[in-house]
């Protein structure tokens, strides 16, 4: 797992290194300290970094503008911001912040962070997909959802969507513990995507509506508590 | 034939037939503010609907008075249910382009069927028993002008009496649509109406209609016919008025309930206005007293003391954090409604602790922020302030996923909370107060369902908690 930490106060940068260090003292884990947003950028053209800790107020270009260049180039890196008043922080929603740590951050709350990151990158799963004209494999936290066409199934991502034989049951059965649920004789929708649910009919991400079937809708609703529950972090 | 018999025929069956219309409309109308999402009505649309119904009424009304032939009431029933069952929907349903289509699929929808199916029946139990009363009326006009009306004084006096009925109850009806319409249907709310005063409503229209074919036997006296008219007509009206004063009844609770609600609103910006005004005078002391601690530290370190210069460098910067605000949620609403229960929470002892920040705030009504929380924030204290000093908490957590927000409220408990407490309607009844306090949790999940967000309460054996799953992008927008 590859780390970035911006912050201008070099005594903080390395701190944070010692942290990371005395906790994983395998290889896997390398830590990379700027002190400015431009370094950090010109970092994330040559390394693929999985999680970056931002501090907020920086002389330049600040925490906020930064993260948001990061996103243009990145849109998977986890993004931690560093800041002395977390109310002033609050505009990090655009980019979709992991989370806001108060300075000076503390071992335990470094310590959840890194080991949500790596149970999150160690639990991801994979489908392989293949029709006659490409072969690819997806991951579980792209699938948006999945409609059963005659014979076929539609598996759309948050960027396409690839068709390939097979039944929707045979998915379900596959899927259903991985946060996907069968809302409708149809469709199978990951309870992760979804962006609102009003009476029969579910909004997932790209928009798309999908409809819920009325005698799955208690168990459906109460499956999406729970994920929701087991999934935020 | 006789053209008096004429005017008068005419007469009377314009009067009855707006009387019809008039009571199509408010019935419509007083279901419409019962479940205003599903079935959509606006202006144009009643004035549509309620000119088609009133067209077809008179057509088959108008030769029937005539020539008081009973087959065409046969034709009559069938062919406005027709109407009211095709045209109805497709003028009311929402939509230009794809009227017909969205109605098929919205008939298809369990829920939107059984208000239509409502809606149509309440319609048509009307129509059916004012063109029994209307049959009723015809003959006893019949009636009196075989008579020698004028020489018949008990018969004359009906006579005038109905009339003045007929025209009385179209006025007093003209009144009442005009009231639901103006004060509801034109201003886009609601009718705080229950459940069960729908189930009255509805079970009253079908007494009536059952009343009505009972009595249909002819053979009666004059008056006797005149009474039983007028009794019809008068019933009819009430039926019509009936709603309209459960709805005065009602409105007075829902104004009560959303009094506690601005109240509890105004508090919080109260208690915000204080803290921005505390804060503020904090700030002049601050700057007042800087200048006096700068001065203390150079001349420390002009001494070369500085070990003592550090130590009062770090007693000013402990003084700087308690300029930080005490509640940081992500939502300012949030914020000021939790600072003015903190006050309560530190006098009852209750340790609050929140984690987490709402990405990008609540995106709701401040009143909803404030229903939601207030609420559940005032039932935690409550049951807080029945566990023993020491065990007293509330602790808030905030936590997100990619689309999706998740508020847990925790609370000590005195013993294992019976979940079922909350019954289907949301009442929390371990309140003694049940007038003022059994609203809480109903406005909670009004104000969630109003946003889109969910609900969840777990009960164990010392603690109590409340789930609240928010969609963070829940409008349509992009990520």
């Amino acid at each position: 797992m590859r780390i970035a930490i911006c912050d201008d106060e070099k005594r903080f940068t390395r701190d944070f290194s010692a942290i990371v260090d005395r906790f994983y003292k395998s290889m896997d884990m390398v830590v990379d300290e700027y002190q400015n947003g431009l370094d950090l950028l010109k970092g994330f053209s040559r390394f693929k970094y999985d999680i970056v800790f931002l501090d907020i107020e920086m002389p330049g270009i600040d925490g906020i503008t930064t993260a948001r260049k990061i996103r243009e180039i990145n849109e998977e890196v986890f993004i931690v911001f560093l800041t002395g008043h977390v109310e002033y922080a609050i505009k990090g929603y655009e980019v979709n912040a992991l989370r806001y740590l108060t300075k000076p951050a503390t071992e335990d709350s470094i310590h959840e962070i890194l080991k949500h990151v790596l149970e999150k990158k160690n639990k991801e799963k994979f489908l392989w997909v293949k029709n006659k004209d490409i072969e690819k494999k997806i991951k579980y936290s792209d699938i948006v959802y999945i409609e059963a066409q005659d014979k076929n199934v539609v598996i759309y991502t948050t960027s396409e969507s690839i068709e390939v034989r097979g039944r929707l049951n045979d998915y379900e059965d596959m899927m259903q513990a991985d946060g996907f649920f069968r809302v409708h004789r149809s469709y199978m929708v990951s309870l992760s995507k979804i962006m609102s649910i009003s009476g029969s009919e579910i909004t997932v991400a790209g928009g798309y509506r999908i409809l819920l079937a009325k005698a799955k809708e208690k168990e459906f609703r109460e499956a999406f508590m729970s994920f929701v529950h087991k999934e935020a972090f | 034939m006789d053209p008096s018999k004429v005017m008068i025929g005419l007469l009377i069956s314009i009067l009855i037939t707006g009387f019809i219309i008039l009571l199509l409309i408010t019935v419509s109308s007083v279901i419409k503010c019962f479940y205003d999402e599903t079935v959509c009505f606006s202006k144009k649309r009643v004035m549509i609907f309620g000119g088609v119904t009133f067209a077809v009424v008179l057509g088959c009304l108008f030769p029937a008075v005539l020539t008081d032939d009973k087959a065409l009431y046969v034709l009559l029933i069938p062919g406005v249910i027709l109407t009211v069952f095709l045209i109805g929907p497709i003028i009311m349903s929402q939509g230009r382009k794809k009227r017909i289509k969205q109605y098929i699929e919205s008939i298809l929808l369990y829920n939107v069927a059984i208000h239509y199916l409502l809606l149509y029946s309440l319609c048509i139990a009307t129509l059916v028993y004012l063109v029994l009363t209307k049959l009723k009326v015809t003959a006893l006009i019949n009636l009196f002008l075989v008579k020698t009306g004028a020489t018949d004084m008990a018969g004359a006096v009906s006579l005038s009496m109905l009339i003045l009925a007929l025209l009385i109850i179209p006025v007093l009806l003209i009144g009442v649509y005009l009231w639901v319409y103006l004060s509801f249907v034109e201003k886009d709310i609601t009718l705080p109406m229950r459940k069960n005063d729908t189930a009255l409503f509805v079970g009253l229209h079908f007494l009536n209609l059952f009343i009505c074919f009972m009595s249909t036997a002819d053979g009666s006296t004059t008056q006797s016919s005149v009474v039983y008219v007028s009794v019809k007509l008068l019933m009819t009206a009430l039926l019509v008025i009936l709603p309209v004063l459960v709805v005065k009844g009602r409105q007075t609770v829902y104004y009560n309930e959303l009094s506690t609600r601005n109240e509890q609103f105004l508090e919080a910006e109260l208690v915000a206005a204080d803290t921005y005004r505390k804060a503020q005078d904090d700030t002049r002391a601050f700057r007042h007293d800087m200048n006096n601690n700068l001065a203390a530290v150079v001349s420390l370190m002009s001494e070369r003391k500085y070990s003592d210069a550090e130590d009062y460098l770090r007693s000013l910067s402990t003084n700087l954090a308690s300029f930080s605000p005490s509640v940081v949620t992500g939502d300012d609403m949030l914020d000021s409604l939790i600072s003015s229960k903190l006050p309560v929470m530190k006098e009852k002892r209750i340790e609050f602790l929140s984690k987490g920040i709402i990405d990008g705030g609540l995106k709701w009504k401040p009143i909803d922020i404030c229903a939601v929380f207030a609420n559940l924030l005032d039932n935690a204290i409550e049951a807080c302030d029945r566990v023993s000093v020491e065990k007293r908490y509330i602790h808030m957590s905030i936590m997100k996923t990619e689309y999706q927000q998740i508020i847990t409220i925790k609370n000590s408990t005195e013993h294992k909370v019976d979940c079922s407490v909350f019954d289907s309607e949301g009442r929390y009844s371990t309140k003694s107060d049940g007038n003022n306090h059994g609203y809480g949790m109903k406005n909670v999940k009004k104000a969630l369902q109003k946003n889109g967000a969910m609900m969840e309460m777990g009960c164990d054996d010392n603690e109590f908690t409340i789930n609240i799953v928010i969609m963070r992008f829940d409008n349509g927008g992009i990520k």
